[in-house]
């Protein structure tokens, strides 16, 4: 495994971009196949901006990469209030058109792996999926 | 800054922005920007040729857009990203959007 890689952004919806291409360019190192990134990638994203439009933390959301063979893990800690567990499941709509809950959706069918846990301090998302 | 071409082909005009990610950082504004372009009642074909990643944000200013338009207009989608197009048919907005690989199948 490579040594774990970590950055910071701040809690803004602006920042999403920013935060998905540092995401993305971190990953090409390691796995070279960009659709094997993209869901990956996009479930972070998601993840991201539910945490600020939902959380709304204080401080800036901390992202921690980790790279092995053939699977990442990235982890998104935030020091926002605890998360409200049943928003963090669920499945679509029976609408299609419903935009509610189709992010988390995406967060769970693009991971193989999607974890949260509250800490003293705040809350930790760890996401992981298979990428080779 | 979001850039576009416009242009007429056929019965169709189509709007071709040149945006690679359309995200919760700018899909209000890429909504905003299509709507300001495109008569309600005309009959569009948005090609997202430059597109290579969208969320459920991106989605949503989709589905926006295709409520923007009333009797007589229409709008189609061009996604030739395959990532991305898997994403329609994932959300089930394949089902609600009229998503196509090429122009040319989306002017059939």
């Amino acid at each position: 495994m490579s040594a774990p890689v970590s950055s910071a952004f701040a809690p803004q919806l602006s920042n999403v971009a920013a935060f998905g291409r540092w995401l993305n360019g971190t990953l090409a190192s390691s796995y070279p196949d960009s659709d094997a990134r993209f869901g990956l990638e996009l479930a972070a994203v998601e993840l991201f901006t539910n945490i600020v439009r939902h959380g709304r933390p204080r401080s800036a959301i901390r992202v921690v990469v980790r790279c092995a063979a053939q699977v990442a893990e990235i982890e998104l800690i935030d020091d926002a209030a605890p998360c409200n567990m049943a928003r963090l499941d669920g499945d679509l709509p029976a609408d299609a058109l419903s935009p509610a809950g189709r992010g988390i959706f995406l967060v769970r069918r693009m991971t193989d792996s999607f974890k949260y846990r509250r800490t003293m301090d705040g809350n930790t998302h760890t996401l992981s999926k298979r990428l080779a | 800054m979001l850039r576009f071409s416009l242009h007429d082909e056929g019965d169709f005009r189509i709007l071709t922005p040149d945006i690679e990610r359309i995200d919760a950082s700018n899909a209000l504004a890429f909504r905003d920007a299509c709507r300001s372009r495109l008569p309600r009642d005309s009959q569009v074909i948005l090609d997202l040729s430059a597109v290579r990643f969208i969320d459920s944000s991106g989605l949503g200013a989709l589905v926006s857009l295709l409520k923007h338009f009333t009797t007589g207009g229409e709008m189609r989608l061009v996604v030739p990203h395959p990532s991305v197009r898997a994403l329609f048919e994932i959300t089930r907005l394949d089902q609600v959007l009229s998503v196509h690989p090429s122009s040319e199948l989306a002017a059939a």
